[in-house]
């Protein structure tokens, strides 16, 4: 077999017919291994030594992000919360530890794959009753909407009108919106209609599961 | 077979140019030239990594087998590319950030390959890493311009600001592939047409 080899043809003669051992496949695939073998250990030791580091950057963010949303909460507790679009849920309580509000990561689809975001929501109370607005919308990343065009979802004028918005609002329902204090409506970015429906839909999937802790605990939300 | 640096060096920003006259790395520049800033973040990853990459592939020129050397460069770019990756995430988290999605696509970037197959694995480390920056910068001022034209066209801003001042409305086909496809194709006209008259007005000097 290894006579019709053009690579054995032109290093060696018919009389060693032990190629991989003795011959020229040997020694490449002796080279071949060793490269990827150096390529390995290197990438696993820069792993090891960036590991850690990285982690720790991405907590970083994902804490400025949770902050940024509801800047007065001092302590933010992970409810282990995940289902759905949602993948985490913490709990944000100020000094004297009564409950301000969520911090809920949503990652709803957008045009091209999860939109990653941070929603925070006010939880106010009256008359026996809870409220719950949204504060703010941080987005963790979107690098799968098309640049130029869906990240235009990613500014503050588009996320700012979210602020204040009640789920009865941010769904149209009548009463809701006829009752609401201050003018508040949901425009999606012209051209980009599948990313701000995936920012959309993650601030209506983390107002709809905010609702349902409050309700699980016997609140009652307005 | 000795070229002097600087010509190694002018062959890859102009007469060789690996996206006008090579059409190499198209890909990534019809995908990525949607905003200049984009185009920026890409060129000064591509051409870090095409100069280093160069002189690595240089330097094991005499001990990869002919017979397997494209999968060596591919392991040896791919390998350097995972540890920029992850030395930037790391040590410069703010630049990872806007560089992030385009530094795993730089492994699949043609031109380095190419330039490893066609320069590096002939010629010495220093003549390679003036290649790969003449390369890279060929690359870098096609990909900035078509980042320039389409993001000015297409969104009327220029790095984000608003130039225009509202009398322009911005045609958003430019920012779409199709825009890509028409800008890169008028670049590479302009740069013949300028080039051939060039050329033209040389011979008539002899």
């Amino acid at each position: 077999m290894s006579e019709h080899s053009p690579i054995s043809e032109s290093r060696h003669s018919a009389k060693k017919p032990n190629l991989f051992l003795e011959g020229i496949h040997f020694r490449i695939a002796l080279t071949l291994f060793a490269i990827t073998g150096v390529v390995a250990l290197l990438l696993g030791v820069v792993n090891g030594l960036t590991k850690d580091k990285i982690a720790a950057i991405a907590e970083e963010k994902a804490i400025a992000a949770r902050t940024e949303v509801l800047p007065d909460a001092v302590s933010f507790n992970d409810l282990s919360y995940a289902e759905g679009v949602i993948s985490s849920v913490y709990e944000a309580r100020d000094a004297s530890g009564g409950l301000l509000g969520f911090a809920i990561e949503t990652g709803a689809n957008g045009f091209g794959g999860p939109i990653q975001q941070i929603v925070g929501i006010e939880v106010g109370s009256e008359n026996g009753s809870y409220q719950l607005r949204v504060s703010g919308v941080s987005i963790l990343d979107m690098s799968d909407e098309t640049p130029g065009v869906g990240s235009k979802a990613n500014t503050s004028s588009f996320l700012g009108q979210f602020v204040g918005m009640t789920l009865g609002i941010l769904t149209g329902d009548a009463d809701a919106v006829s009752s609401a204090t201050s003018d508040l409506s949901y425009d999606a970015v012209s051209g980009a209609t599948y990313s701000s429906e995936g920012v959309r839909a993650g601030v209506e999937a983390a107002l709809t599961i905010a609702t349902q802790i409050i309700e699980e605990s016997g609140g009652t939300v307005e | 077979m000795k070229q002097s640096y600087k010509k190694i060096f002018m062959d890859g920003l102009l007469h060789q140019n690996p996206v006008l006259v090579q059409l190499l790395g198209v890909c990534s520049i019809l995908a990525v030239t949607t905003s200049l800033e984009n185009a920026l973040g890409m060129s000064l990853a591509v051409t870090i990594v095409l100069t280093l990459s160069n002189m690595v592939i240089s330097l094991l020129r005499k001990i990869i087998p002919n017979e397997v050397r494209i999968v060596s460069y591919i392991v040896v770019i791919a390998g350097f590319v995972t540890v920029v990756d992850l030395l930037m995430q790391a040590f410069l988290p703010a630049l990872a950030n806007s560089l992030g999605i385009f530094i795993p696509l730089i492994v699949v970037n043609c031109i380095i390959l190419a330039r490893a197959e066609a320069f590096a694995s002939k010629n010495g480390i220093l003549a390679s890493a003036v290649d790969g920056l003449g390369m890279g910068l060929g690359y870098s001022f096609v990909i900035a311009f078509v980042g320039l034209v389409r993001e000015i066209l297409g969104n009327g801003t220029i790095l984000g600001f608003e130039i225009f001042g509202g009398f322009y409305q911005p045609c958003s086909m430019f920012i779409m592939p199709a825009g890509a496809f028409i800008v890169l194709g008028c670049t590479i006209a302009l740069y013949q047409a300028i080039h051939l008259r060039m050329e033209a007005g040389k011979e008539g000097k002899k």
